[in-house]
């Protein structure tokens, strides 16, 4: 018993990494229906900036998360102004393949980057690790601090999408355009904002990694960013509360079959993957939608 | 006020508006008519900046050329637009729906607005929190035009208000624009529903294909054999 416990808590903690990702996958998916691909890739180079910042400022976890969030957030909003802007009116494949190359070309380019490289760097080492006993229960303060920051940045998120009139925006420019812009909405910086908080939280995503995975490279953004759109899908491309529980749900899920066998893990994504696109095609929290005409 | 000089709407190849040039006056209410595709839809999407207009267009309110200004700037300039299909966001509950329309607003003024949209239609005052997607047909027009009247721009623009309405709404749904009218507010209206529109319209302009075939006080164009054949049903 104790150690299921122990389990649902290191699987949580994983499962706050991929919701902070997947919450940006599905708000841009939401608000200009591209997928997009490169979004794993803000934040390795987030994960690299906090590498930075505690290089020059010492291991100082809100500063590095800062920094990395920040930089995340402004890549992101900065691949949208050059690379998805100009294809914005063109068919939906073009914005695809366009995804695709911001990707290979972010990782490409920091391969080739001197301060980046092609070497992987050890992440440091940004919360000092205390064991605590509840119970028999041993939760360590990473755990708590990770699992903590991430509910409060969840929580904002949400507090800003229902609440306040970016987020309203937002929500009105993911379902008419039109509409949206006839009502004063300037679409293009709706959609730039998007992409900065999904960058944001992504940044803040890759640090945690960094914590849990005390090794950087170039291709952990793939990594990460492949199984929290998996986790994405999961919970309703589009939807954030999905997004949130398909994210945590995946971590969890993810964690319990690791420790039954260390391969199976990444493979149990897809399993529930196919499983849930057979049964329920829009995810579990989409809907399948019927224009009203 | 609205000024339209040899408007074009390109599609492609296909010129959807041909050429063509209307004004509307102050206060007026003005209908365009029409068959379907005759290019009513496109000269409202391109006023209001959704559609992008051919060179050589140019269309001016209270003289300043707005032709290719974006969408989101021509609101500011006061043309507010209830658009065909009346496009609320249907996940948004009927308060939400208004908060977009005030977007442009502070919210210090915004109660006051929605006192006055909600004496106007007490329906959506007892739906203030129900999803707009949940209204009736009817219901989600009237939330179209008290959106827009949140909004609060001196000329507004109509598509199509009795779109797949019964006639008893649709008639109080014209009541409304005749009051609009009343307020000094300025109507461009697009109706398939032409004898309605002649009824509450000042002047009124028909378009075929693209072109303006017949234009004149709406008496007369109410008049008009052709227009009888072709719209009117006689």
């Amino acid at each position: 018993m104790n150690n299921i416990i122990q389990l649902l808590i290191y699987g949580l903690q994983l499962g706050s990494v991929y919701a902070l990702v997947s919450l940006g996958y599905t708000m841009v998916y939401g608000i200009v229906r591209l997928i997009n691909s490169a979004h794993g890739d803000y934040l390795m180079l987030g994960a690299y900036t906090a590498f930075y910042v505690s290089l020059l400022n010492g291991n100082n976890l809100i500063l590095c998360l800062l920094g990395a969030m920040i930089a995340s957030g402004l890549i992101a909003m900065l691949s949208d102004q050059l690379a998805f802007k100009p294809v914005r009116e063109q068919p939906k494949f073009s914005s695809l393949v366009t995804a695709l190359g911001v990707s290979l070309f972010i990782q490409n380019l920091s391969r080739a980057l001197p301060f980046i490289g092609p070497i992987p760097k050890p992440f440091p080492t940004l919360i000092t690790k205390k064991l605590y006993n509840i119970l028999d229960i041993t939760v360590s303060s990473t755990q708590i601090l990770m699992i903590i920051i991430a509910l409060i940045l969840l929580f904002l998120l949400t507090y800003i999408v229902n609440n306040t009139k970016i987020g309203r925006a937002m929500r009105a420019v993911s379902l008419d355009r039109d509409a949206s812009a006839l009502m004063g909405v300037d679409i293009n910086k709706t959609i730039t904002i998007t992409f900065f908080i999904g960058g944001f939280l992504a940044g803040a995503g890759g640090v945690f990694y960094g914590i849990m995975y005390p090794t950087i490279d170039v291709s952990i953004g793939s990594l990460l960013g492949n199984k929290a759109f998996i986790a994405a899908v999961i919970g309703g491309i589009g939807n954030l509360n999905g997004a949130m529980i398909g994210g945590i749900l995946m971590g969890v899920i993810e964690i319990f079959a690791t420790s039954i066998n260390a391969d199976i893990g990444f493979g149990v994504f897809y399993l529930i993957l196919i499983i849930i696109l057979i049964f329920k095609p829009a995810g579990l929290f989409g809907k399948l939608t019927n224009e009203k005409v | 006020m609205l000024e339209v000089n040899h408007l074009t709407v390109k599609y492609g190849a296909i010129r959807g508006v041909d050429d063509i040039s209307f004004t509307v006056n102050k206060g007026e209410i003005v209908t365009l008519i029409g068959a379907n595709g005759a290019g009513k839809t496109s000269t409202l999407r391109a006023i209001s900046g959704l559609n992008k207009i051919a060179q050589g267009s140019s269309i001016k309110l209270n003289g300043e050329e707005i032709g290719n200004i974006a969408p989101h700037k021509i609101v500011e300039k006061g043309i507010c637009h209830v658009p065909e299909g009346r496009r609320i966001f249907y996940t948004m509950s009927v308060r939400e729906n208004l908060m977009m329309g005030n977007y442009i607003h502070g919210m210090s003024d915004f109660p006051k607005k929605l006192e006055r949209v909600y004496s106007l239609f007490p329906r959506l005052k007892e739906r203030d929190k129900q999803l707009g997607g949940t209204l009736s047909g009817g219901e989600q027009q009237m939330l179209a035009i008290a959106r827009a009247m949140v909004t609060g721009g001196d000329m507004v623009l109509f598509d199509e208000p009795s779109m797949g309405l019964a006639p008893l709404i649709i008639r109080d749904i014209f009541s409304i624009i005749k009051e609009l009218q009343c307020e000094g507010k300025t109507i461009l209206l697009i109706e398939q529903n032409a004898n309605m529109a002649l009824s509450i319209a000042d002047r009124a302009y028909v378009l075929e294909n693209g072109r303006i075939v017949l234009s004149g006080p709406a008496a007369e164009v109410k008049a008009d054999k052709q227009v009888q054949r072709s719209y009117l049903g006689a």
